[in-house]
């Protein structure tokens, strides 16, 4: 059986049962005992109700734990929905309110913040801790609480029974909405494999790699980290997140775990480039980096390709809703060059094209929106058809394929040789250390704000993280609202990589003629 | 003169949102535990200590364990100042 998640592990288990499947923080888990425990939390799961299609959150740091509630969530039949660790309390209650999660698993330690969730008329009714302190714990009233411990009394030679198929969803990851709410974005076992399965045959990944885990789990770069690592049998080593903030230290990591596949967005090299004194290393056993969801500037990689230079580097394309339809594998780069990378041509099993506004096949130096066609694409919005139906739509332009196809909103141009150009996006979404914003989130925040008269926000580029992001705001009466406020107003209710950075009150803000506000004139 | 502590204490809780760690910060503190560290606000801290007390902190010393608390940072400044 191959055509669900859990089948990878289930194959790997039973060819290596004990290979080390994860390392994280000293902890260390085989293949045989994943497999084992990840059949325990399902059964734990099904006993509590759990059925088929169900919203599972997972609300805990980088752990081996994290990565088995990935997995028993899936084999008892549900869906598993990574919430960031690092949202804040607002937010999270939006997603767990939105997609109806019943069920968590977090830890002790996030239970502050649980607290004030559940403040919100959540629909939650069990929380799964999963908790190294044997003190008491401090539960909250309405849920039912259960310790990971209990999970040692269900059954672990085999999974639950199976009613899920391929074309029933594994995950729902949240990304930024235009309108003021994040979406969830719903992808199928089948789109899952679609990706993993190319990056398997396209990378020649083996067991003996060692993959780190950089991006969170509510990110798409984690699902190759995790379900590459176990179909082929590698190892897997979840990055701690205060290791990922110090970049001396996450150099050092790199170096001692003899990581062999590193997968990240640009920022984080970046940021590992300039701070993390990568020249005390020569990381020999790094044979992979590959890097996705921003724009790498060009001297940036030639520099890094320059202190590794025995790595091969894989510039890889795709939003969320596709993961990843293009990739291109990196030359050698002209010392002269300045223009990024081409995002390359389509990844196996996936069809891409480019329209200009004719509606026509664009040709090599034109402009036009990329579409994207396969069984990678989405299955759609969590609870928006119509959001759903505006990108994902019937295939007009190729009679006898008229299956959805998925409009990215990215703008590319295509050179004499096929290979694929990103030149921006249509629309008000930016990237910032990778992560996909909405600017008309953070406005529609800023508005929420009762002193808040008229607010925008833009993009400042920025050549390590892309943008930074810079308010205007138009005070109700100037001189009662200071920029703590905002900053504070925001805290509470964005991720820590949307809050703007700059801000800067004016008494109007210019509009274009039709009376929209004109963020072109603001710098 | 403002005590060193002081000064990293009111740093760190500035822009901190009411409901990610408490307003009181012991000086023993893991700050990442209390979501006060992440790499945006770190490499602001680092720039911001420098100017502060007219030090250079090379990247070499941007790491876990000197900047654990404020009682690490503390430490660290200490070996800096003249």
């Amino acid at each position: 059986m191959d055509y669900l998640l859990q089948h990878l592990l289930l194959a790997t288990a039973d060819k290596s049962p004990d290979k080390i499947a994860l390392i994280c923080r000293g902890s260390t888990i085989s293949y045989g005992d994943l497999d084992r425990v990840t059949n325990q939390l399902a059964h734990c799961l099904r006993a509590e109700g759990v059925t088929r299609g169900d919203r599972i959150g997972i609300y805990l740091n980088k752990s081996v734990e994290s990565i088995l509630s990935i997995l028993g969530i899936l084999k008892a039949g549900g869906v598993y929905v990574p919430l960031d660790p690092a949202a804040p309390a607002k937010r999270l209650a939006y997603i767990i309110g939105n997609c109806d999660i019943r069920c968590l698993i977090s830890s002790s330690k996030k239970l502050p913040v649980l607290k004030q969730i559940l403040c919100d008329r959540s629909p939650l009714q069990l929380l799964i801790l999963a908790a190294r302190e044997t003190g008491e714990v401090d539960l909250l009233p309405e849920v039912r609480t259960i310790p990971w411990r209990v999970l040692g009394e269900f059954p672990s030679q085999s999974p639950p029974p199976n009613e899920t198929i391929e074309t029933d969803l594994a995950y729902i990851l949240y990304t930024s909405g235009s309108t003021g709410d994040p979406k969830g974005v719903m992808i199928t076992h089948r789109n899952a494999l679609t990706f993993i399965n190319w990056a398997y045959d396209c990378l020649h990944l083996e067991a003996h790699d060692r993959l780190s885990n950089h991006a969170p789990l509510h990110f798409d770069l984690s699902i190759f980290d995790i379900f590459d690592a176990i179909k082929v049998g590698a190892t897997l080593c979840p990055i701690p997140d205060e290791i990922s903030v110090f970049p001396a230290s996450l150099a050092q990591f790199i170096a001692e775990q003899r990581i062999t596949v590193w997968y990240s967005v640009p920022s984080a090299l970046i940021y590992l480039l300039l701070h993390g004194n990568l020249q005390r290393y020569q990381f020999p056993d790094l044979r992979l980096i590959l890097f996705a969801g921003e724009v790498f500037p060009i001297k940036y990689l030639r520099e890094l390709k320059t202190i590794i230079p025995h790595a091969d580097f894989y510039n890889l394309y795709g939003p969320t809703e596709t993961n990843v339809c293009t990739f291109y594998r990196v030359r050698e780069i002209e010392p002269d060059r300045i223009e990024p990378l081409s995002i390359g041509k389509a990844c196996a099993n996936t069809e891409v094209f480019a329209v200009n506004e004719k509606d026509e096949r664009i040709q090599p130096g034109e402009m036009g929106e990329l579409y994207v066609r396969g069984p990678s694409l989405m299955k759609g919005y969590w609870g928006l058809p119509e959001k759903t139906q505006e990108l994902l739509i019937p295939n007009r332009f190729q009679p006898g394929f008229e299956e959805q196809i998925y409009r990215t909103g990215d703008l590319v141009s295509i050179d004499e040789d096929g290979y694929y150009i990103f030149i921006g996006r249509r629309d008000n979404m930016i990237k910032s250390r990778g992560y996909r914003i909405e600017l008309g989130e953070i406005e529609a925040v800023l508005y929420s704000h009762s002193q808040v008269k008229e607010g925008a926000a833009i993009a400042v580029p920025d050549e390590q993280i892309g943008n930074r992001i810079k308010a205007f705001i138009v005070p109700h009466a100037r001189g009662l609202l200071a920029k703590s406020e905002i900053i504070k107003h925001c805290n509470e209710r964005l991720p820590h990589y949307m809050v703007p950075e700059l801000i800067e009150f004016r008494d109007d803000l210019p509009k274009t003629s039709t009376g929209k506000i004109d963020r072109k004139l603001l710098s | 003169m403002e005590l060193i502590e002081k000064v990293v204490r009111d740093f760190l809780l500035g822009d901190v949102p009411s409901d990610q760690g408490e307003t009181f910060l012991n000086d023993d503190d893991n700050l990442f535990e209390k979501g006060l560290i992440d790499s945006i606000r770190l490499f602001k801290l680092v720039s911001f200590l420098e100017e502060r007390f007219g030090i250079a902190i090379p990247d070499g010393d941007v790491i876990a364990d000197n900047f654990q608390s404020v009682n690490t940072i503390k430490d660290l400044l200490r070996s800096k100042l003249p």
